[in-house]
């Protein structure tokens, strides 16, 4: 089994999922991408060794959160990442136990630092 | 010191013009205006000029895919064989969504992989020509203006210290200025099209001198052409400082001998008194010596023109059959002021031309485009006389008589000659007259003589001594003392 620090992102973009991927792999994380929420909680009981979860919340509805919940009760660390400021979906992140709000464009230096804290605690 | 010699060719003659032989070598220009002015065109005209030369060339093309580019160039006759092309545009996976992405910036996406396609294109290729279409894509590519200018500066550092000659485009909007590329730029190139033609300007050149001012600009079917606003020239060419006659005497007694080689002459008179006539009289006569002359006609035909000369015994149609004479028809609004005096100047320089005539000063300012015709016609009227081409100016006033009136767009001041035509009339019948206003280089007759045309040619009578009043529009007889 890999010693890499597992981490799983969702986000119904393909290409920003490869991106993604991309720059965790160049910083030694291994990576899984998942298109939507129903494929993450898929994933999230499957497999126990998930580090991290990357969660681009942008273009589903509301069943998202239910995600969250479960990553609440299995206790695995969740960023959630939203195209726009919002005081709505800080509240709901942080009602659902995500540890922080990441707002897109993401910047990769900081993001990084951000994953390593997270996992390193 | 740069010499023409060490500069590049532009591959537009008229720019090279402009720029006092052509670009300075391995310099970054900027090339800026808006969309559709032209810029990729000038690009493709530096890059061929450099494949016809056995250069290494590449086109950077991060806006328009290279299929697109090479088609239109090939629309307007350029053979894009031998230039090398890095394409850096998006393709049309992005748009299909496959390529899109909003997690990361471009700028933290796409740099890294942009700058070593560049780096490893230019290292294996050497270019001296680089074309960059539009520079103004790095701006996505940089997290601020403080990493676009450096990145910018940077990259054209990296061009120019591997050798290449660097064109870059900017795209620039109220929105989104281009002024910190302006301050990078070794020299800056304008373009910009109005609704009366386009132009071209150079606003920054380091390291060499340049042709201030817009200068007229036109895209066809082959190509960029640009027309340098003429300049007099500086040195006057030596030439003959001699008197040309009308081959009327009376007309070269009010003259005192004609026109001399190498001034300006305006024949103003109203509308159907003989300018023309008179101004084709003087090139009847040149031809006779075997000079050519040519006649720009903006208002009369060329076939109306040639029978009404025929008619009053011009035999003008001889004179342009035997390449003494040219008549062109200038069709309005073709040419902008500097369009036509290259044509004038290519007239003079290749054919030789002596004499040219422009019918006339008022169809000059209307039929050409742009504006301020006075000038530009000042600037052509003194290139062709420091050549020693006699000018001849048809100038039309509006009024049939009354208060004499010389011009009325404010020439007199570019005129060394003013001959004028006057219609009078005398005891109820009309009568036409011709006297000289000015003449810079000599003594002239100061009485007004009758002028008739008839089938026979141009008739010039004796002084008119005994009518007086033919400049107020007021003549009368002078009654003699036994009356």
């Amino acid at each position: 089994m890999s010693s890499k620090p597992f981490i799983v992102a969702l986000n119904r973009n393909q290409r920003n999922l490869e991106i993604l991927s991309k720059f965790l792999e160049q910083e030694g994380y291994s990576t899984l991408g998942v298109l939507n929420p129903a494929a993450l909680d898929e994933t999230v009981r499957k497999k126990d060794n998930i580090s991290l979860v990357l969660m681009d919340i942008s273009g589903f509805n509301s069943k998202v959160w239910e995600s969250c919940e479960l990553l609440r009760q299995r206790e695995i660390p969740f960023l959630v990442l939203s195209p726009h400021q919002q005081s709505a979906v800080e509240k709901h992140s942080k009602r659902h136990g995500a540890q922080g709000v990441l707002v897109k464009p993401l910047v990769v230096k900081e993001l990084l630092l951000l994953i390593k804290g997270l996992i390193e605690e | 010191m740069d010499s023409e010699n060490q500069k590049l060719s532009s591959g537009i003659k008229g720019f090279d013009e402009i720029l006092m032989g052509g670009l300075v070598p391995q310099r970054g220009y900027l090339l800026r205006g808006l969309p559709g002015t032209g810029k990729t065109a000038i690009g493709m005209h530096f890059l061929t000029e450099g494949v016809k030369n056995q250069e290494n060339v590449l086109f950077i093309n991060m806006g328009e895919p290279t299929k697109q580019i090479i088609k239109n160039a090939e629309g307007m006759g350029f053979d894009t064989q031998g230039i090398e092309f890095l394409d850096l545009s998006p393709d049309q996976e992005f748009f299909s969504n496959k390529e899109a992405y909003d997690i990361f910036s471009p700028a933290e996406v796409e740099r890294d992989s942009i700058t070593s396609q560049i780096v490893e294109k230019v290292k294996s290729l050497k270019p001296t020509r680089v074309f960059l279409d539009p520079i103004t894509q790095f701006r996505y590519l940089s997290t601020d203006e403080f990493q676009f200018r450096k990145q910018a500066l940077s990259f054209l550092r990296f061009l120019i210290d591997n050798g290449a000659t660097v064109l870059f485009t900017s795209e620039f909007s109220s929105d989104s200025p281009d002024d910190d590329l302006q301050f990078m730029g070794d020299g800056i190139i304008n373009l910009e099209f109005f609704s009366n033609g386009r132009s071209i300007s150079v606003s920054k050149f380091r390291g060499s001198g340049f042709r201030f001012g817009t200068h007229s600009m036109r895209i066809t079917k082959d190509g960029i052409k640009i027309y340098p606003r003429l300049r007099p020239l500086l040195k006057e060419v030596e030439f003959e400082q001699e008197t040309i006659s009308s081959g009327v005497p009376e007309i070269d007694e009010l003259l005192h001998g004609g026109i001399e080689r190498g001034t300006a002459t305006i024949i103003s008179g109203p509308s159907g008194v003989g300018k023309t006539t008179i101004g084709i009289q003087f090139m009847k006569e040149a031809a006779g010596r075997g000079e050519r002359s040519v006649v720009y006609t903006f208002e009369e035909s060329v076939s109306n023109l040639v029978n009404r000369c025929e008619s009053i015994n011009i035999p003008v149609q001889s004179m342009i059959n035997t390449g003494m004479l040219s008549v062109v028809q200038v069709e309005p609004l073709r040419y902008s002021p500097e369009e036509f005096a290259q044509l004038v100047r290519s007239e003079v320089d290749a054919k030789k031309a002596k004499i040219v005539m422009i019918d006339s000063t008022s169809g000059y300012s209307l039929s050409l485009r742009g504006e301020d015709p006075v000038s530009h016609l000042h600037s052509l009227s003194k290139y062709l006389t420091r050549l020693g081409v006699t000018v001849i100016l048809i100038n039309e006033v509006e009024n049939i008589s009354g208060e004499l009136k010389v011009t009325e767009i404010g020439i007199s001041y570019l005129a060394d000659n003013i001959i004028f035509l006057r219609y009078f009339e005398i005891e109820g019948e009309m009568r036409k007259s011709i006297g000289v206003l000015k003449k810079r280089l000599s003594d002239f007759e100061k009485t007004l003589r009758e002028l008739t045309i008839t089938k026979y040619g141009i008739k010039v009578g004796k002084p008119l001594k005994d009518i007086r009043g033919i400049l107020n529009g007021t003549p009368e007889r002078v009654k003699k003392e036994n009356e």
